[in-house]
């Protein structure tokens, strides 16, 4: 304790608060400076963004964003054009098809074994209400039915996933018979 | 000069004592059990008052009003009398103070359970205990007052200047943010609407923090510290400094809270502005305490209640850097709506307010109770505990927070969002949850150490409820400044001009925020189309406040790319000028759901699934952490109040017709009979007054009034059947005709395009180029973009016939054809 000891001497006269005394020390000179330079960078960004109106505020940010990702995809596409496409084979199409139905959650409305639940109806009976061609799928979760609770996935999954699940569907779960297979709703088609 | 023997009252500080020790281990329990609830909803156990919606602000209400309002009292208390040299003021007041605010948290800790609640952060109590806080919290700032006049010491010390300040500012910030018209006795409407009421809030929320959370345990660190650490404070010209500076700009910067939200830049960029000059202010105060424990480092080792407040001190000035940098609006668009809010506050309130609390308590009631702590050992014990519990609350969530932040913003190959769907993204993080609970306990049994070791202290202690003690009285001061008396210091002699200041300083930054957002019309742009709510949506919409959904869901789409892909369109605030109060929610456990109501949109879902959802959302979803809320399908709306709910909002200018006030629950049954007719099309029986109908309501009227018009073209597309495609030569000489007189127009003869449409013959769609693509664009068209629906224009036959003969012109490379627009139709 001894060596550390502090002598301090320069108290604030008169101060004694309940025996708390208070050095006349100035602020550690840096902390003024930090004070002095966050006041002048306010300023400063003030006036850039509000005087001089130089900067990009959050709605130009945004547009920026949007036109800066739709190049990049533009690009991208125009890449994608110049590697011959794979065209997949049937069961690739199905192993594709049936990752993306897990991953994109259909079994949540429509069960894991496609035999519909409380939400969505049963995709394996030959009941369909929305038509049962490769077309009509593929259409139905490219635009969904909003109303009906079937959100759109063409914002979500590139066409040629959504024919992929489309044909697994139609390929695997289609006609299948799984357990627990909710009551047939819709035209029946051949 | 004659010597005063007077009186401590010891036994007020025993009593805020005991309220802040007990009402501390109530928050940290309730806190651990919401934490549980996020990582294992089955301990909702289906009972509505302890859902986390209804919890969580009994948690912050707690830890901030009860335990850390009782830790101010107490300190407050004891350090007042003894920095003034006199008894508190009325013994009556302090009675008023000390039971009045008990009794305000156990109303509190009700009525927030019982789902009574204004739904606006750290400010949910309904309008009789706004009133009741008002009530007790001026009696309060009068006992302090009239203490001051009659001090028997000159100067008031600089932890009094902090007491002051927080008082006025308190006061001026709840009376404001609770403006609210009553519709019943538990019911009320803030009095402002949309942005303003955000605004309102969050400058009083932000600076509930300031002037409730840190500038009183300021005042409480100025005297306990030094006392605890026997060494005169550092620095008396940075207590000034950094007291004036901190007041004066924490008040401006709560809109940093509603960063890249609906609110217009200049306020936005006031709020990052006056947060990046609260670093220094703020860090005085740190370094003023830490340079006070100057040369008792040694000390500190061994000493608990040193340690306690060292890492209290430090655990300020980094939650005061981090709030900065959170801040700036690029860390902001990281952070807001995440765990990492969470994260930095509990630094601040684990951190600054616990652990100040526990240094102040070990020193204290040794200190009352005439007696020595009972252990030592086991403070320190206490001590590491504490912090080892705050580093795996705060870091685990930090790590949650950029997870899922990163996850909510990334974009696959493909330009989609990475993860869409949302569960996924809260699947990753809930191991962080559960380790941030495993902390949370380890700080809850510190605190029940605690409680154990002050009750040996006091079991072996006696206290003296008044304490006798003496000192020369004031003697009589000129009011004018002395010759060679520094302002300042005339200043802490004179305490009414210490309050105008002060006063003056903590109004200017609120009036010049508010003021102009109120006034200046241009600040909130009218949008035509928005509409107010029903009376069946305004009913539901208070099914919503009243269960918290607002704790999990925000109801704010930000303008960046990956909030607009996953959740629809940015929130924008002139769709919010109804909304008493905003709903815009802090945190995003769920998703957005500002975008709800958008048929079509992102976020639509129908009141079949709404209805299993709340019913059950594992039913729906299966690893959600949503409780469910099955007595939202028993409940039945109060439909006595309907037309009293609409009656206020017209009060509060909300344009009903007498008309519709008048017809206020035929028109809540006309829209409630067609959602139970919807569900039961989906096999649902349940009747027009559930909560759950009224709460379907508001969910399909959310962010919905922008797209009015949408809802027909989606009709029609989901109607649409996509036809085999004819393409005979028949059919390709027939459809070149119809094209020819319908299409060319705007596509060029050869479908090359032009000024108006878009060029038919190469690989680029803005629609989509499969075929049925092209005859839904055809059939339904897009009006938006000019392009007429053929529907009835053209026979069904020749829609299909020219939808054919459009994919036949592929690649056929005709003059002058216009540059490629939209995506590039891939091949496979």
């Amino acid at each position: 304790m001894a060596e550390n000891e502090i002598k301090d001497t320069n108290f604030v006269e008169g101060h004694d608060f309940d025996g708390i005394r208070e050095l006349d020390n100035p602020p550690p000179p840096w902390i003024m400076w930090v004070l002095y330079l966050t006041i002048f960078w306010s300023a400063l960004y003030m006036v850039h963004y509000h005087v001089f109106k130089q900067g990009d505020l959050q709605e130009q940010e945004y547009v920026n964003e949007v036109a800066e990702a739709d190049a990049l995809l533009a690009q991208r596409n125009a890449e994608a054009q110049k590697t011959p496409s794979v065209v997949l084979k049937a069961d690739e199409k199905i192993a594709l098809g049936k990752e993306l139905y897990v991953q994109k959650a259909c079994s949540a409305c429509h069960g894991s074994l496609g035999e519909g639940n409380a939400v969505g109806p049963n995709l394996t009976d030959k009941y369909w209400l929305h038509g049962n061609g490769e077309a009509d799928i593929v259409k139905s979760i490219k635009f969904g039915f909003p109303t009906k609770g079937m959100i759109p996935y063409s914002d979500q999954l590139s066409d040629d996933k959504i024919e992929a699940i489309a044909y697994y569907i139609k390929n695997e779960l289609y006609g299948s018979n799984p357990p627990n297979a909710k009551l047939s709703e819709g035209e029946m088609i051949e | 000069m004659e010597v005063q023997t007077f009186y401590y009252d010891n036994k007020i500080v025993k009593q805020f004592v005991y309220a802040t020790i007990f009402w501390g281990i109530v928050a940290f329990i309730v806190g651990l059990y919401i934490a549980l609830e996020l990582a294992f909803p089955a301990l909702n156990f289906g009972i509505e008052y302890i859902t986390f919606g209804r919890l969580r602000p009994v948690h912050t209400n707690a830890a901030i009003f009860a335990f850390v309002g009782n830790g101010i009292f107490a300190g407050a208390y004891y350090s007042m009398q003894r920095l003034l040299k006199t008894r508190m003021y009325s013994d009556f007041l302090s009675k008023i103070n000390m039971w009045g605010w008990q009794l305000i948290i156990a109303l509190a800790a009700v009525s927030l359970a019982m789902g009574i609640s204004t739904s606006k952060e750290y400010a949910e109590l309904e309008w009789p205990i706004d009133i009741l806080i008002a009530i007790v919290w001026i009696g309060f700032g009068w006992n302090m007052f009239g203490t001051i006049a009659r001090r028997r010491v000159k100067h008031i010390y600089v932890a009094i200047w902090f007491y002051i300040a927080s008082f006025i500012a308190v006061a001026l910030l709840h009376v404001v943010n609770s403006l609210e018209l009553p519709v019943s006795f538990l019911k009320s409407y803030s009095v402002f609407a949309g942005v303003q009421d955000a605004l309102v809030q969050w400058w009083y929320g932000h600076n509930a923090v300031a002037f409730y959370l840190t500038t009183p345990y300021l005042g409480v660190m100025y005297y306990f510290l030094p006392k605890a650490a026997n060494r005169p404070v550092y620095s008396y010209k940075l207590s000034i400094i950094h007291f004036w500076t901190l007041i004066f700009i924490y008040i401006w910067a709560g809109p940093h809270h509603l960063l890249y939200n609906a609110l217009p830049d200049w306020a936005q960029s006031l709020g990052v502005v006056f947060s990046i000059m609260l670093i220094a202010p703020s860090w005085g105060g740190m370094l003023n305490g830490l340079l006070t424990l100057r040369g008792v480092w040694d000390k500190v080792r061994e000493d608990a209640i040193l340690k306690f407040m060292a890492v209290a001190v430090t655990a300020y000035g980094m939650s005061t850097l981090e709030g900065p940098m959170l801040s700036i609006k690029a860390v902001n668009a990281l952070g807001h709506f995440t765990d990492w809010i969470i994260a930095h506050v509990h630094i601040g309130a684990l951190g600054w307010n616990g652990f100040l609390t526990f240094g102040m308590l070990y020193w204290l009631v040794p200190k009352i109770f005439n007696t020595n702590l009972y252990s030592n050992k086991l403070a320190n014990f206490h001590f590491w505990i504490g912090t080892l519990g705050i580093l795996l609350y705060a870091v685990p969530l930090y790590w949650g927070a950029f997870t899922q932040t990163l996850m909510w913003k990334e974009f696959n190959q493909d330009g989609f969002l990475a993860y869409p769907n949302f569960m996924e993204t809260v699947t990753e993080i809930i191991p962080m949850y559960i380790t941030r609970a495993v902390g949370g306990t380890l700080y809850l049994v510190g605190a029940l150490i605690m409680l154990y070791n002050l009750i040996k202290t006091i079991q072996v202690g006696y206290i003296v409820n008044n304490e006798e003690s003496s000192a020369p009285a004031l003697e009589k001061m000129d009011a004018k400044r002395q010759s060679g008396e520094r302002a300042h210091s005339w200043l802490e002699r004179r305490p009414v001009e210490f309050y105008v200041l002060t006063g003056l300083a903590v109004l200017i930054g609120g009036l010049l925020e508010i003021v102009p957002l109120i006034a200046i019309k241009s600040n909130v742009p009218t949008i035509e189309s928005v509409k107010p709510y029903t009376p069946l949506e305004l009913q539901g919409r208070d099914v919503y406040i009243a269960e918290g959904c607002n704790n999990c869901h925000s109801q704010q789409v930000r303008p960046f790319r990956s909030e607009t892909e996953r959740y629809g369109d940015y929130s924008k605030s002139g769709e919010f000028v109804y909304d008493h109060p905003f709903l815009w929610g802090s945190r995003r456990t769920g998703p957005d759901l500002a975008r709800t109501g958008v048929v079509g949109g992102k976020m639509y879902k129908s009141a079949a699934w709404h209805f299993k959802h709340m019913n059950q959302p594992k039913d729906v979803n299966e690893e959600s952490v949503m409780p469910a809320y099955p007595w939202l399908l028993e409940k039945d709306i109060d439909t006595t109040m309907t037309a009293a709910k609409v009656k206020a909002m017209t009060r509060l200018g909300v344009p009903y017709s007498d008309e519709e006030y008048r017809n206020a629950n035929f028109n809540f049954m006309l829209q409630a009979n067609k959602i139970v007719d919807d569900l039961k099309i989906a096999g649902i029986e349940t009747l027009p007054t559930k909560h759950i109908v009224a709460l379907i309501a508001y969910l399909h009227r959310l962010g919905k009034d922008l797209y009015e018009s949408n809802e027909t073209e989606i009709k029609a597309q989901e109607e649409l059947v996509i036809p085999q495609a004819l393409n005979t030569s028949q059919d390709m000489a027939e459809a070149k005709e119809v094209f020819s007189k319908n299409c060319a127009a705007c596509h060029g003869l050869s479908g090359e395009g032009n000024a108006i449409g878009p060029n038919l013959t190469d690989k680029f769609w803005l629609h989509g180029g499969g075929f049925a693509d092209v005859y839904k664009s055809v059939y339904v068209g897009i009006p938006q973009n000019g392009m007429l629906s053929y529907k009835g224009l053209i026979s069904d036959k020749q829609i299909i016939q020219v939808s054919s003969f459009v994919l036949s012109l592929q690649g056929t490379n005709p003059a002058n054809a216009k540059a490629p627009q939209g995506k590039e139709l891939t091949e496979n």
